[in-house]
């Protein structure tokens, strides 16, 4: 596969995940996330759940590391991440043989800093790699690739 | 008072600056009268969410 080969070095990262949207119902989008801590999806209904589950999932493998800590309202009660230690179930190239039905987008987030995230999309069906530097910029490319595609199936 | 349905809850949010791509403001709780500054949209959107599973745990 041409996505493998190109970019076959930005799929090693420990905390890649694999986003495949299924369904945009009402200007939302839902699907799947895959990551190889859990050979099991987590599914979501909006943007964000999507960017709950994500961050959750870097907080739980501190990987890549918070630069600023959460502000909040109440603070939640935490628990000791790094004593869970979280096993592998999956390899990088087992995690990208998932589709969405919409789209299928791996993504890296190479550091949280400003307390947002920055790192690199790739979306696998169209081989094509683009860079974000929030968590806004990332659901604006998604948001943008599924649109050509509704157009195009509302006119068959 | 007014009578208020389960899970509803107000924040009025102030967009001060628009740097590295994301926002910087303050975020008022209304009905708890607390403020809290942010630093980008992902942490306004989980102070928000925070502030809503604290509240519904509370009930």
């Amino acid at each position: 596969m041409k996505a493998k080969n190109q970019y076959s070095t930005r799929l090693s990262a420990p905390n890649l995940i694999n986003l495949c949207i299924d369904q945009k119902r009402q200007g939302e989008l839902s699907g799947r996330i895959y990551h190889c801590y859990d050979r099991k999806p987590q599914e979501f209904q909006n943007m964000i759940q999507m960017l709950k589950t994500m961050e959750q999932f870097y907080d739980s493998i501190s990987f890549p590391q918070a630069a600023e800590e959460s502000r909040y309202f109440i603070r939640p009660e935490t628990c000791c991440q790094s004593c869970s230690c979280p096993e592998r179930r999956m390899t990088q190239q087992e995690l990208i043989q998932h589709r969405g039905r919409l789209g299928t987008f791996v993504t890296c987030v190479k550091c949280r800093q400003h307390s947002t995230w920055q790192g690199e999309v790739i979306w696998l069906e169209k081989d094509s790699l683009r860079r974000f530097s929030s968590p806004m910029e990332l659901i604006r490319l998604l948001d943008a690739t599924m649109e050509p595609r509704l157009v195009k199936i509302e006119k068959n | 008072m007014m009578g208020k349905a389960n899970n509803q809850e107000t924040f009025v949010v102030r967009i001060l600056r628009t740097e590295n791509s994301t926002w910087q403001g303050s975020v008022t709780w209304v009905e708890q009268n607390k403020k809290q500054n942010f630093r980008s949209g992902l942490e306004l959107i989980k102070m928000i969410d925070n502030a809503m599973e604290s509240h519904s745990e509370s009930e």
